[in-house]
């Protein structure tokens, strides 16, 4: 599933605040509308600090959520219209069952519906606190965040085609009008960020260099920055330097984006 | 006076890792020349069975030698298929040409390879059963944005095609159980289904997968290997060796 939200803008207006709150060496004029991430590397990040087997696994989805609370704000900061997360996968599921449920009960742990700019994410039993978030967030107009759970791009694309194939065989389309641009607006992420386009960029941290089933459709034009670092030490600098870095590609090549 | 010892220590230093650097791909062209990559990587227990190969426009179209260069690199490393992709399609365009020489220089220096070059359609027709004598050692399909986002829709057609003249129960039945089993059946009805890469290598200015097949790329390794340029062997042998030393973890 992805699950989408929209900011509290700042009071200010948004470009002056924005950019006064940009690091220097980032153009504003060239930031990117929409960034994905793929925050990986909790689990070894809880390994290598030593922290006992036994905790390691609330640890490692504590450290995760925190960070991604912290990139939420300054994305929010800088002027990025669009930011998805992908905090869990399809794939993921597979692991031990402890280990789910613990990222389950982090996740509702961490993130909570008193702070406006976050949602719950839920396991099955909890999911009429989805659309109670996004009820609470739905008046914002800020910058659209969108966490992806339980995501898998196969499995969007597979979920995409039923959706088209129901339309068709109720009579609302011709099987001819089955074509890329109806694919793309059928995709759980189509139609909610229309008005931001697919991510021009997506961060993938710990230094696995992969998409992982993650937005294949969304990133076939996308540059990808793989960042060594894990994702809870991925921080202003490191996402200062991913926005350098992109800049830089699209600056000197003068690269347009497809999307 | 101490830093009049520094620069020189620096730029000895940076001449030494020059020379190490020619030296490595005179090495890597002797061992490509000799066939001895092929022995060396036989010895490799993780290799990719599939590479994709993306490169830009600008390497598409000025790039050509480069990319044969690229291809027998690959033969020697005993790659079985190699998925060449460019946006535009300008590579399909050449198919003869880079076919012509990837074999000329294949057999140049004796490494007798068979290959087929294939233009994103499977080769071989489905309903033949009867397979060529020699089954191409590798297989070269050449791909452009046609074979991806538009084949993913051209499967889903197929896919309501193959629900025809069933009962309006049954066809609710089977689309509600659409699995991806399913839409990878389809995309090997239209002849779009390929292995996926376990490893694409991206060419030119841009580290993006410029539309590749989205299907196909679930799990695949990305490595950036900045522009296409001659002599780069040493960049393919490091980059199959990373490849190699990589423990992939897949979620589960």
């Amino acid at each position: 599933m992805a699950i989408t939200a929209s900011i509290a803008a700042p009071c200010a207006s948004r470009l002056g605040a924005a950019t006064m709150r940009l690091p220097a060496e980032v153009d504003p004029l060239r930031l990117p509308n929409h960034v994905a991430m793929i925050m990986d590397g909790n689990s070894r990040w809880a390994q290598v600090r030593g922290i006992a087997k036994e905790r390691q696994l609330r640890a490692a989805a504590e450290a995760c959520y925190s960070n991604a609370r912290e990139i939420v704000r300054l994305s929010s900061d800088w002027g990025i219209k669009a930011l998805t997360l992908f905090a869990f996968s399809t794939e993921n599921f597979l692991r031990p069952r402890e280990e789910v449920d613990q990222w389950m009960q982090q996740l509702d742990r961490v993130l909570s519906l008193d702070d406006p700019a976050t949602i719950l994410l839920l396991p099955r039993p909890l999911q009429a606190k989805i659309s109670d978030a996004q009820s609470i967030t739905s008046g914002n107009t800020g910058m659209k965040l969108v966490m992806a759970i339980g995501y898998g791009g196969h499995s969007d694309l597979v979920q995409t085609c039923q959706a088209l194939a129901r339309e068709v065989e109720q009579g609302k389309m011709a099987v001819e009008e089955i074509d890329q641009i109806n694919l793309a607006k059928r995709l759980m992420l189509g139609e909610r960020c229309e008005d931001v386009g697919a991510p021009e960029l997506l961060v993938r941290t710990s230094g696995e260099q992969r998409l992982s089933n993650f937005m294949l459709w969304h990133l076939a034009y996308s540059e990808l920055v793989f960042e060594k670092k894990l994702w809870p030490d991925f921080g202003e600098e490191e996402y200062k330097n991913a926005l350098v870095e992109f800049q830089g590609r699209m600056r000197t090549f003068g690269v347009k984006h497809h999307s | 006076m101490g830093a009049v010892w520094a620069a020189v220590v620096w730029h000895l230093l940076h001449a030494i890792a020059s020379c190490a650097a020619i030296l490595q791909r005179f090495l890597d062209g002797i061992a490509i020349a000799t066939g001895s990559v092929r022995f060396a990587w036989r010895s490799v227990t993780k290799k990719p069975r599939v590479v994709a190969i993306v490169v830009d426009g600008e390497s598409a179209r000025k790039g050509r030698d480069e990319i044969v260069e690229l291809l027998v690199f690959l033969a020697a490393a005993g790659i079985r298929q190699v998925a060449l992709y460019d946006m535009e399609g300008i590579l399909k365009r050449y198919g003869t040409y880079l076919e012509k020489r990837v074999v000329s220089s294949t057999w140049k220096r004796q490494l007798k390879h068979d290959f087929h070059f294939s233009n994103g359609v499977d080769p071989f027709p489905r309903s033949n059963p009867i397979r060529t004598k020699s089954e191409p050692r590798m297989v070269v399909e050449l791909l452009s944005m046609s074979d991806g986002k538009d084949a993913i829709a051209e499967a889903a057609r197929r896919i309501h095609d193959d629900l025809r003249g069933s009962s309006r129960q049954d066809q609710l039945e089977r689309i509600n159980s659409l699995t991806e089993t399913d839409l990878n059946e389809s995309l090997k009805q239209i002849g779009r289904w390929k292995p996926d890469p376990e490893l694409m290598l991206v060419f030119g200015k841009i580290n993006s997968v410029q539309g590749f097949p989205p299907w196909r790329i679930k799990l695949t390794e990305i490595i950036y290997m900045g522009e296409l340029r001659r002599n780069i062997d040493s960049s393919l042998s490091y980059a199959l060796q990373a490849y190699s030393g990589r423990t992939h973890r897949y979620g589960c």
